[in-house]
């Protein structure tokens, strides 16, 4: 009967092929579940861990590789695989997986753009453990050390805020290192132009640009003094944007927080309580466009990977990125490298000086390379393990050290290179930020075309300030529209507390810890966010009917 | 034969044809059928018994999975076998998710909070009051919402239900209201209505001081005062607020700035300000505002010896 | 031939034929048919891409109609449809100069030239372009620079803003373009993009029409003295109108719906000044930048709507006469 089968089903190639395209896919996810359930490949009966990321630089493999051996070698049953992935397809890949159930043990966090953003705490959510329980207790591998009886989140440099999402109110992530920016330049080439001290003032960092630029037509080179692209500007405005509008915290800081948020910033903007012809203001853009003439022509067109090609090819002195591109960049360059701070005008500057606060201050900085347990791990608590192993005094700094790095635990020391990105406390934040909720892309399109010489200040002020006036007050209720689903998302929390409280079966169980105290905190989080949404609106409202006055008045 | 009747006539019946091809199309609805069905196999499975059931359900609203929570809930309300605090929870959970959910069905929540009230014990027409009350105000019937809410704080005076409803009516008699007509236009309550507010919460504190919610009330209280410029009233609060105890540490330094800023610049308690900055930095170095703190210290100290200096000028040496 | 109704019994007899085709349905339904019509439900609410949805009628579209972007965007895609007919011309030339080469094997040889790069990826091809354009490094600066034709340019850019036919200088000495960086060159560096724009499934589109043409006629032609251009002009172009209509087509359709190559060149916010913003590109901004998806949809409804008029407008009046 099967030989008449076979010998009927010869007749139907495609049916056949169909069979057996089908039977193979079978076989290939079978085995992929089979891996990733920790099954077979291993040597042994050793429990699998798989961690993937996309740190896809040779230091990042070689120093976790030696995390792994070390691990390995304390705990012979375990066996932990690194799996790379690209960052382009990275969030593709992460949610492919998540959904399939065949997600590694541990996975890299956080990646995906703004799609992502609104997406990894649903992830999170559904398909992460959360560490709540664990983060409180000192880490075993602390042990012998000054950290032995500290709760393992207060290890960390940040107290792991960086592992905190907010939105769920618990630590989903771990984080493994911390990362800032500054300004890298050639040595080689600015000792020849300059001399052995880098500038200190933005005037005579001006001055080297100019030396650049003239060292580059004298040698007909293709030089540009500064590596810029659209990724990279950014950290040079901001800080500057940073030094220029520092001081404007107290008269828009309305709820007295702190904090400018993005509503406060608009409103005056808007009603033309603050107008970007102010001095400070226009100091800040009359600088950065200064400064542009030293980037390549149309660099915000240049990807972040073309300025780092300009820069190590030797066609550009200096640029701006962050400590993880250090040892790759040095690896890659072929003069020597050196690290400094962006410079700012001194106070002696006649155009500049007395607007200038301060530098852009780092005291804020959370731990990154976050990495998540999932919930379809079969070795959760070994994952865990794993990772307290890796996040201990000893670990943090030997793996960190290797990656070229900085540390998130206490008391370790990355390396000496290393120094000059230790995150700087003294310093502030920003009070202004120009783009206005609604009106970000109007910015961005506009604001190049000022930086590029294409417009004045003044034509860039009044084209902005049009397209400004037409979209932030829809912007306005989409930035309201999204603090109310933070409301509605705390008053879940809240409504499963107040359900544990009142011995609800099943929420009891859910809801870990102290219920009354985290009822607290729910609460105390909820009035603080209604008090900054309250405040935020008046705000607004009375900028907006100022701004209607004049229209009014002049009968349009 | 013509094309077209050659294709609607059956095929021709030749042994040895015709049944490969019903095999074919049988075994391909066999892997369609299994490609379908294989999925849902190794998905959800819901629990037999009704404790472990109820904790998937509030697991599952939770982490945002408010379908999968519904069905978890109606499955232990409609069985029989449950036990009243069972159905309680499973209730209130129905009524939670329907309430809270993403895209909230008010109609279905106002249902299941009302089957609450029927459940006969203290929790479940607490939890009932105030979910009726919320999802009034959650609709805009602002009038109806508040008398409700009220009516929980009358029926249950020292219950949390009760400060949490005093929370929600003060806010709902503080919250401007958005006129979807206009971008961006917006009513800010009224001064009554923000007095009103303003004594609900007073009175609330006065009953209860130490009610659960009262560091949340006090800065509450401290919010709208800021808002409304009445600085001496927001900075007896914030204190308030602090000496309770405030269990976030990121609000508890929104507190301490707060104070040391109003001290400063508003009612030129300078001895207060400096306190309160030193504290700052003391407790919050990892801020953003540390530096500006300490800045503001010096600067506060200045204004001290410099007020020191003057009010030494204006008294008479005790000498001559 | 007369049409004649499929009776049940006939569906029920070879029903194994009609289980064979459904899972092609399925997919077909699955994934372009569903995700069509849930754009089009979607287009009516207020929706972030996820869970969130408040229906607002049609204020989305609405909202479209009075968006001084989406004017712009039209009016950057009819300048590059413009240019796009232009660009059909040397595909449609070198097909006819390959058809006329008389050795069968050149023939073959010329063909398979052309269609080798067809290997290299699409993304790979866009991010040569985008080096080709680099202000500093560039192929394109280096080989102005080079022969000095930069100076040209310079000289005549500086004669059109003397007798005011340019507002600025775009060309300056000793100062490299930025030919994606520059909102008055992204125009001209897309158009130019893909040059000598000879597009390969075109040109075998062409050959396989021209092919069909009998040698018959061309001996005709001959015989009659008819020269080659004439012989372009009055035999084959006519012959291969059903090829150009459908390229015209595809060019309408690709036009307005594609975004692929200005996301890669530029940036989700159209490059300098939003110089090249196009429709489909807005889309994707709203989409997935701004989080507006219903409006996104909607934008993208309004845009099916256009094509269609356009596709029908081409299928009416561009004949095709034997």
């Amino acid at each position: 009967m099967l030989l008449s089968l076979w010998q009927n089903l010869r007749k139907y190639p495609a049916l056949l092929l169909l069979v057996l395209v089908f039977g193979a896919s079978c076989a290939v996810v079978a085995v992929n579940a089979y891996r990733a359930a920790g099954g077979a490949v291993g040597q042994g009966r050793k429990k699998v861990l798989r961690i993937a990321h996309w740190q896809l630089e040779q230091g990042i493999r070689d120093a976790i590789d030696r995390l792994i051996a070390d691990y390995e070698k304390l705990h012979p049953d375990v066996e932990v695989r690194q799996i790379l992935i690209p960052e382009t397809g990275y969030f593709q890949w992460v949610n492919t997986q998540l959904i399939g159930r065949t997600a590694p043990d541990m996975i890299e966090v956080g990646s995906g753009g703004t799609v992502g953003w609104a997406l990894w705490p649903k992830f999170y959510a559904r398909y992460f453990l959360p560490l709540d329980r664990y983060v409180d207790e000192p880490n075993p591998y602390n042990r012998g050390t000054a950290l032995e009886k500290v709760p393992w989140r207060k290890t960390y440099f940040d107290e792991m805020d960086g592992g905190y999402e907010e939105t769920l109110q618990s630590y989903y992530r771990i984080p493994l290192s911390a990362f800032t920016e500054r300004l890298y330049y050639n040595k080689d080439l600015v000792e020849k132009v300059w001399g052995p001290t880098f500038p200190k003032t933005y005037e005579d960092f001006l001055e080297l640009c100019r030396k650049l630029a003239e060292y580059g037509r004298k040698n007909e080179k293709k030089l540009v003094p500064i590596a810029g692209s659209g990724y990279n500007f950014r950290q040079f405005f901001n800080a500057y944007r940073t030094a220029f509008t520092a001081n404007y915290l107290d008269p828009l800081d309305v709820d007295m927080d702190g904090i400018v948020s993005r509503i406060e910033s608009a409103a005056p903007i808007y009603s033309g309580r603050v107008k970007l012809t102010e001095t400070p203001i226009r100091a800040n853009f009359e600088l950065v466009r200064e400064l542009s003439e030293f980037f390549p022509q149309g660099y915000t067109s240049l990807s972040r990977d073309e300025a780092i090609f300009l820069f190590l090819q030797g066609s550009a002195a200096m640029i701006t990125t962050g400590s993880w591109d250090y040892e790759s960049m040095g690896v890659q360059s072929e003069f020597h490298l050196a690290v400094t701070e962006i410079p700012l005008p001194s106070k002696s500057n006649p155009r500049y000086g007395s607007y200038v606060a301060g530098p852009q201050t780092e005291a804020g900085i959370r731990g990154g390379f976050p990495v998540g347990i999932t919930k379809m791990s079969r070795n959760a608590e070994v994952a865990l393990d794993f990772m307290q192993y890796a996040t201990s005094l000893k670990k943090n700094e030997e793996v960190n050290r290797a990656m070229y790095w900085l540390p998130v635990i206490k008391g370790a020391e990355p390396r000496d290179e290393l120094k000059p990105f230790a995150p700087r406390t003294e310093g502030y934040s920003a009070s202004i930020e120009y783009e206005g909720p609604g009106a970000e892309m109007a910015y961005a399109q506009i604001s190049i075309e000022y930086l590029s010489g294409k417009l004045s200040y003044e034509e860039f002020v009044d084209q902005f300030m049009q397209a400004y006036r037409r979209e932030v007050p829809a912007g306005i209720q989409d930035v309201l529209r999204n603090d109310e689903q933070t409301l509605n998302q705390e008053m879940r929390f809240a409504a499963i507390r107040r359900a544990a409280l009142t011995g609800a079966p099943g929420a009891t169980a859910v809801a870990t810890g102290d219920s009354a105290a985290q009822y607290k905190r729910i609460m105390e989080a909820y009035v603080a966010q209604v008090g900054v949404r309250d405040s935020d609106i008046r705000d607004w409202t009375e900028n907006a009917r100022q701004a209607e006055q004049p229209a009014r008045q002049s009968g349009r | 034969m013509p094309a077209a009747e050659r294709l609607a006539a059956p095929l021709p019946r030749s042994p040895g044809k015709e049944r490969p091809l019903r095999f074919a199309g049988l075994g391909l609805l066999v892997i369609v059928a299994a490609a379908i069905l294989a999925p849902g196999c190794g998905s959800k499975r819901t629990s037999s018994t009704l404790d472990p059931l109820l904790a998937q359900g509030w697991q599952a609203y939770s982490t945002g999975d408010f379908d999968f929570a519904a069905e978890c809930f109606r499955g232990v309300q409609t069985t029989q076998r449950a036990t009243a605090d069972q159905t309680y929870s499973a209730i209130l959970g129905l009524a939670t998710v329907y309430h809270l959910q993403s895209n909230p069905d008010f109609g279905k929540a106002r249902e299941y909070y009302a089957l609450l009230a029927g459940l006969n014990t203290e929790n479940a027409r607490k939890q009932s009051a105030l979910g009726l009350a919320r999802v009034d105000v959650a609709e805009g019937k602002d009038a109806d919402g508040r008398s409700k809410l009220a009516a929980v704080m009358r029926d249950y005076p020292d219950s949390t239900e009760a400060d949490e409803a005093v929370v929600h009516l003060a806010e709902s008699l503080f919250a401007p209201r958005a006129d979807e007509a206009k971008p961006g236009g917006f009513g800010i309550a009224g001064d009554a209505s923000m007095e009103r507010g303003l004594k609900l919460l007073e009175d609330r504190l006065s009953a209860r001081p130490r009610n659960p919610l009262a560091s949340a009330m006090h800065m509450m209280l401290a919010n709208k005062y800021i808002e409304l410029k009445r600085f001496d009233k927001a900075l007896e609060n914030l204190l308030a607020a602090e000496k309770d105890g405030i269990a976030v540490d990121r609000l508890r330094s929104v507190v301490v700035w707060r104070v040391a800023r109003i001290a400063e610049q508003q009612l030129k308690d300078y001895a207060l300000a400096e306190r309160y900055y030193q504290r700052y930095v003391d407790d919050f170095g990892r801020t953003v505002l540390y530096y500006r703190a300490l800045t503001s210290l010096e600067r506060v100290r200045a204004l001290m010896g410099k007020e020191g200096a003057q009010q030494g000028k204006a008294e008479p040496s005790k000498g001559t | 031939m007369a049409r004649q109704a499929v009776r049940l019994r006939q569906i029920r007899s070879h029903w194994p034929l009609y289980l064979l085709l459904l899972p092609a349905l399925g997919l077909i339904a699955t994934f372009m048919y569903v995700p069509a019509a849930t754009g089009i439900l979607h287009s009516f609410y207020r929706w972030d891409g996820d869970e969130l949805a408040t229906y607002i009628g049609t204020d989305n579209f609405t909202k479209a109609f009075t968006d001084p972007t989406i004017r712009h965007a039209f009016s950057i895609v009819a300048i590059l449809f413009v240019a796009n007919l232009f660009k059909m011309i040397p595909s449609i030339i070198t097909a006819v100069v390959i058809h006329r080469v008389i050795s069968d094997r050149a023939r073959y040889i010329y063909r398979l030239l052309f269609v080798v790069p067809m290997v290299i990826p699409g993304m790979v091809v866009l991010l040569i372009w985008k080096f080709f354009y680099n202000p500093v490094v560039g192929l394109l600066n280096s080989f102005l620079t080079a022969t000095h034709l930069l100076n040209v340019l310079v000289s005549v850019n500086g004669w059109l803003v003397n007798v005011h036919l340019a507002d600025k200088a775009t060309f300056m000495a000793d100062r490299s373009p930025a030919w994606l960086g520059d909102s008055s060159l992204v125009i001209p560096a897309l158009i130019f993009w893909g040059f000598p724009w000879i597009g390969i499934i075109g040109v075998l589109i062409y050959l396989s029409g021209l092919e069909k043409i009998p040698k018959s006629v061309y001996e005709c032609a001959e015989l009659d003295g008819v020269g080659w251009f004439r012989k372009f002009v009055y035999i084959e172009l006519p012959l291969i109108a059903t090829q150009v209509r459908i390229n015209l087509v595809l060019l309408i359709i690709g036009v307005l719906s594609d975004y692929g190559l200005i996301l890669v060149l530029l940036d989700s916010s159209g490059g300098p000044g939003g110089a090249a913003m196009v429709p489909g590109l807005y889309m994707y901004y709203n989409a997935f930048v701004k989080r507006e998806a219903g409006y996104a949809c909607a934008i993208g409804i309004l845009l099916f709507f256009i094509i269609l008029g356009l596709t029908f407008i081409n299928n009416k009046f561009v004949r095709v006469e034997k």
